[in-house]
């Protein structure tokens, strides 16, 4: 999947303190693509699909 | 569709094991808050089953139910054993760890008579064979991801390669199971399979990176898995940063201690690691991917509407991410 070269990419961001703007740094497109839908989600809450983030819940493993 | 399944689970256990105390037992572990027979259980595994099989042909059958019943047995089971080895088993819930792992077993065993039945109810003798074949082989690939899990545990070290492989392992296989029970009931067409197949891979891998996530620094209680050394996505993104600004300082330690600092300190470090938004990127990618499988089958099968639905009430924003874990 080639996660090494984003591993780099997110480093370098965070050695720079600059996670927010994570999107606009180069990276394989399939990557970019997933950076910039999580940026559109942003704000965008979905109440019940919270409790899979629940610990009590458990829903996985 | 989900009261139906509990409903045929329960009836599974009820009919498939004659030992009252055993069969008590098992209805009394799957009626746990986090287990198929409790009123805020997703079943997802089982309902990945039913949905793939109602894309494809309609209203679930009764084979597609057995298939369904079979998927959420192993998914339990499986728990079980997880549980067992990271030592979560909890005395309170009333059982050992030594009565823990015979009903492991046993639900393993109602699975494998449901597979048995679904087998048995599928259009072709060819079809049943072929679910009992999917059963083995995928329970043996999640087997391999849940051994890999506990084996780099013991290593200082791990790629986040070799752990998003081991997260792929263990639950995608498990995903590709769900969703190839019910093409397999529903159809003998080998491309239609092969794309649910990725489908539920890729969704179910997904689901394990959120939980890795989750799990990883959560805002409250055990931080189980830093404790125990585990080599999820974050975590093992997260250690080999820290691993090398210690062997930067020349203090020539390779395991980062991290029980002498502070959960403020450590969760503050893991926040501006960029552990979260490394794991949710992988996270997205994989959702996209399900996604694209949709996509791809939405012309060749009867509709993926329902799946849609489903995958959507699954999926969160790395906002919820950020909410349940202290890298907020």
């Amino acid at each position: 999947m080639g996660i090494n070269e984003l591993e780099k990419v997110v480093r370098g961001a965070a050695r720079e303190k600059d996670l927010n703007t994570i999107e606009e740094k180069a990276m394989a497109p399939e990557f970019a693509e997933a950076a910039r839908t999580l940026t559109q989600k942003r704000g965008k809450k979905k109440a019940a699909a919270m409790s899979l983030l629940n610990p009590t819940l458990g829903v996985w493993w | 569709m989900l009261n139906e399944l509990r409903s045929e689970i329960r009836h599974a256990v009820e009919s498939y094991c004659d030992d009252p105390d055993l069969r008590d037992a098992m209805l009394q572990v799957l009626s746990r808050p986090d287990c198929a027979l409790h009123a805020n259980a997703r079943c997802t595994a089982g309902l990945l089953t039913l949905k793939t099989y109602e894309a494809i042909c309609g209203a679930p059958t009764a084979a597609a139910f057995q298939a369904a019943v079979a998927m959420e047995m192993y998914v339990y089971a499986a728990r079980i054993f997880d549980n067992v080895a990271d030592e979560e088993i909890d005395s309170t819930q009333g059982m050992t760890v030594a009565e823990e792992l015979p009903i492991a077993i046993g639900l393993m065993s109602c699975g494998g008579i449901a597979a048995c039945e679904a087998g048995k109810l599928a259009g072709s003798d060819t079809q049943g064979l072929r679910l009992l074949l999917q059963l083995q082989r995928d329970c043996l690939k999640s087997c391999n991801g849940q051994f890999m899990d506990a084996r780099l545990q013991r290593h200082s070290q791990v790629s986040t390669d070799e752990a998003l492989e081991m997260s792929c392992r263990k639950s995608g296989s498990l995903g590709r199971l769900a969703a190839a029970l019910g093409a397999i009931i529903a159809t003998e067409h080998f491309k239609i399979i092969g794309l649910f197949e990725e489908f539920g891979f890729n969704l179910f891998t997904y689901l394990q990176l959120l939980d890795d996530m989750r799990d990883a620094c959560p805002s409250d209680g055990p931080m189980r898995d830093l404790e125990q050394n585990k080599k999820t996505l974050p975590l093992a993104y997260f250690h080999n940063i820290l691993l090398e600004e210690l062997t930067e300082a020349g203090d020539g330690i390779i395991r980062w201690e991290y029980d002498k600092q502070s959960r403020q300190d450590i969760c503050q470090e893991f926040g501006a690691s960029g552990a979260v938004i490394f794991c949710a990127i992988i996270a997205e990618t994989f959702l996209n991917r399900a996604k694209s499988n949709l996509v791809a089958l939405k012309n060749r099968v009867r509709t993926v509407e329902g799946l849609e639905q489903f995958v959507s009430s699954l999926e969160i924003s790395l906002d919820e991410v950020n909410a349940a874990t202290q890298a907020a």
